[in-house]
């Protein structure tokens, strides 16, 4: 058999690995200054561009896509090339796809805060930025295949199915959640509405998890953590097992984001059964892993690469199995709109992502750059203060989620809600955020120790951008040859494979999705839910370009404590004009489903929404919201409002044809009532203002149904 | 272009789509276990096992096929 020269692509990978660091501190920083905001509203700055509510999607988008992102391509651009004895494809190729990954990053920080975001979590991105990263993750599917096609290793090796299953998945999750028909240049919005934008936005929120921050770790795991230990895998077979029982499962789960709100009860059911069927293969993984080591555990105490790698695979499987017990209904009207879920996602991030991609890049400088790791010591003791970190994050908030819950939940013997006053259930827990930011701090702190200790390591060797290597040509046989399982012959056949991996994911996607396109009716169920008046819908824009919904949800649960609280709870004919739906999934603040519910209990006058957006520590000392200044100064541009009305149209909101003529007019005559209402109330305000338009929608929501009744 | 949806439980029989899919996935599931404790693979699995160690160019699956 002929042997072959050839070089791997090293540079690619260092300049991946690089961008991992620096997008890491950048999204931990940022991080860091939410959980400064949460803690200290000061930190708000009282300043548009860096209140929380526009801070948070950029340290969520840094972290997951940057700072994850850039682990992930690190991972496959070195794993790939040696699992299949091939350089990448095409170089040019690579380098599209790091400048492009990098550009939509910045594009995206940039567009967040400036308040251009679509509100939906973790898919926040704007159309042509939506667009740019499609584009940019068929360049790197398309380099993945052309090396995988170019192969010199007969084989697939199983972090290869784990890419593949990555590539294709959030290929489909980004473009079926991320249609909406654009009314500007650069805004949108999505053609779901309500019940249905929810259902999809979830199927996509938790496929995220998923398939970028769960199965391309698989990969990496499987890859670099019997490299680390020098071990072989625990159990190829059952690396077969999870994998498919994974990839198939994982894609149903979604509606468990939405347990006991409007979607209907069948989908909560199938979110909820196959959930708790998720554990199975998530803690095959997490076995597979930890039981690579198995007669080298030894090595562990001497290894920091080896301690990271082992934490991370322990905390992937606290969170698979923390993940399920979330899914439980009745332990999910508990941790639901808590900081629980806080805790569960950092757990993830923090220790599988976070740990695993340290351990990768600690076991990888010496590699690259032919020497030592500069200090073993510095790397030890950036495990320890990472650890810590994490506990003193994630405890906190565990414990202060309990409390809150509990607070909610607290009736008098009387039958009367024991905290009838929201705050008092926040101001109980700010400790615990107290506590969050010294836990980030740990974290973030040990993270300047890699810093140090790689760039001191990289110093001390000499990286080669060109890796020469050989290998014998492949010999292409396309038969399964005799005795050949269908498994082996589909590891050789890399097409047919991805389509498989792909069709397992669809039908889970398909029973999901497919109900909520089968509904022949255009009619809301609810006849005095009527669509938004121009005001409120400019109004509704500002709340979503704020981020409003971060931190107030608009989804009263079907539950004693809520409707004694809040009031009705909330229908699902109630959103069907709503692109986005704003259900939320956090409650920092209170719901504000009923907000707008004259004589409601959570109704309040104009005036004092005016000066609570202005200052909302001088309505209650201890509020933790940022002020709203700019609101009150800013014009609201109504330029945008016939086309806003279009699109509301082309999407099935019954607006009058030719409405779009009218809006303006209309808007200005509700903006003039409500500036004269405040001037009775002693408030001197422009009616061309954003925050009447504000003040407008808070008064609409939860109208309609009480009007209804 | 109409997307507007209400109550999903218009739909007759809807209690069909989780039943079904709790029954595709057993015996896809099934499917997998019988597949994968087939004896003719253990030979082929414990080479797999170590195939990410393997640095030096060898091929170790292409002597596993026959």
């Amino acid at each position: 058999m002929e042997t072959q020269h050839f070089s791997y692509d090293n540079k690619i990978v260092k300049f991946f690995a690089y961008a991992t660091i620096i997008w890491g501190v950048v999204g931990m920083s940022v991080g860091l200054l939410a959980a400064l905001q949460l803690a200290f509203p000061i930190f708000n700055f009282n300043f548009a561009y860096t209140s929380f509510g526009r801070i948070r999607p950029v340290h969520t988008n840094a972290v997951i896509f940057a700072f994850v992102g850039n682990g992930i391509f690190t991972a496959v651009y070195y794993s790939l090339q040696r699992l299949l004895k091939a350089r990448m494809f095409n170089d040019r190729l690579s380098w599209i796809h790091f400048w492009g990954w990098q550009a939509i990053i910045v594009s995206a920080a940039v567009t967040f805060v400036l308040g251009i975001t679509t509100s939906k979590e973790y898919a926040e991105l704007e159309w042509p930025i939506d667009i740019a990263l499609t584009i940019i993750w068929v360049v790197f599917g398309w380099n993945m295949f052309g090396t995988i096609l170019r192969r010199r290793a007969d084989h697939l090796y199983v972090a290869i199915w784990f890419y593949i299953a990555t590539f294709v998945t959030v290929a489909v999750l980004h473009i079926g959640n991320s249609i909406a028909l654009p009314y500007s240049w650069i805004q949108s919005y999505p053609v779901y509405a309500g019940v249905q934008d929810a259902l999809v936005q979830w199927w996509y929120g938790h496929n995220a998890v998923a398939f970028f921050l769960t199965t391309p770790y698989l990969g990496l795991m499987y890859y670099f953590l019997p490299k680390a230990a020098n071990r072989p895998i625990y159990s190829y077979r059952l690396s077969i097992i999870h994998f498919w029982a994974l990839i198939f499962l994982y894609i149903w789960a979604g509606p468990h984001h939405l347990l006991y709100t409007a979607l209907p009860d069948w989908a909560q059911s199938l979110g909820v059964v196959f959930s708790i069927m998720l554990l199975a293969p998530s803690w095959g993984g997490m076995f597979n892993g930890l039981l690579t080591l198995r007669g080298a555990w030894d090595k562990v105490r001497d290894s920091a690469t080896l301690k990271f790698m082992v934490v991370a695979v322990t905390c992937y499987g606290m969170s698979t199995f923390e993940g399920p017990m979330m899914a439980l209904k009745w332990v999910n009207s508990l941790t639901h709109y808590t900081d629980w879920t806080i805790a569960h996602v950092h757990i993830g991030a923090m220790g599988w992502n976070g740990f695993l991609t340290f351990g990768m890049l600690y076991y990888l400088f010496p590699k690259m750059w032919n020497t030592k790791l500069y200090s073993e010591k510095l790397a030890n003791a950036h495990f320890w203060i990472g650890t810590l970190g994490m506990i003193f994050y994630a405890l906190p908030l565990y414990w202060g989620a309990i409390v809150q819950t509990l607070m909610w939940k607290e009736f008098t013997p009387d039958g009367l809600l024991a905290y009838p006053n929201f705050l008092e259930t926040l101001t109980q827990i700010l400790p615990m955020y107290h506590a969050r930011v010294f836990g980030g701090l740990l974290y973030f702190s040990g993270l300047f120790l890699m810093v140090y200790n790689l760039l001191k390591t990289a110093a001390s060797g000499k990286c080669v951008d060109n890796e020469e290597a050989s290998a014998p040509a492949i010999v292409t046989d396309t038969k399964r040859g005799q005795s050949e399982g269908l498994h082996r012959w589909l590891e050789r056949k890399p097409i047919q494979f991805m389509i498989l991996a792909t069709v397992a994911i669809l039908i889970g996607g398909a029973f999901e999705i497919i109900p909520t396109y089968l509904i022949k009716s255009n009619i809301p169920t609810i006849e005095s839910v009527k669509p938004y008046t121009p005001l409120e819908l400019q109004g509704r824009d500002i709340y979503i370009r704020e981020g409003c919904n971060t931190c107030h949800s608009q989804m009263v649960r079907p539950f004693r404590s809520e409707t004694e609280r809040y009031g009705e709870y909330s229908k699902a004919g109630e959103s069907v004009y709503n692109h986005p739906h704003l259900w939320g999934s956090k409650r920092t603040g209170p719901d504000l489903a009923r907000e707008g519910v004259p004589g409601g209990k959570m109704y309040k006058t104009n005036v004092w929404h005016y000066n609570h957006m202005l200052d909302p520590q001088k309505m209650n000392a201890q509020s933790i919201m940022p002020k709203y200044p700019w609101l009150i100064k800013d014009k609201l541009d109504i330029s945008s409002t016939p086309a806003k009305i279009r699109a509301m149209t082309t999407l099935g909101v019954p607006y009058a044809p030719g409405y779009d003529q009218l809006a303006n007019d209309d808007l200005q005559k509700q903006a003039e009532e409500i500036a004269a209402d405040l001037k009775n109330s002693g408030v001197e305000v422009a009616s061309d203002k954003e925050i009447l338009a504000i003040i407008a929608y808070l008064q609409r929501l939860g109208r309609d149904i009480s009007v209804g009744n | 272009m109409k997307i507007v949806s209400h109550y999903l439980q218009g739909i007759a029989d809807v209690g069909f789509f989780p039943s079904i899919s709790l029954l595709i996935f057993f015996l896809f599931f099934i499917g997998m276990l019988w597949w994968v404790f087939r004896k003719s693979n253990k030979e082929f699995f414990t080479k797999m096992e170590s195939y990410a160690l393997d640095e030096d160019g060898v091929n170790p699956s292409s002597e596993a096929k026959e």
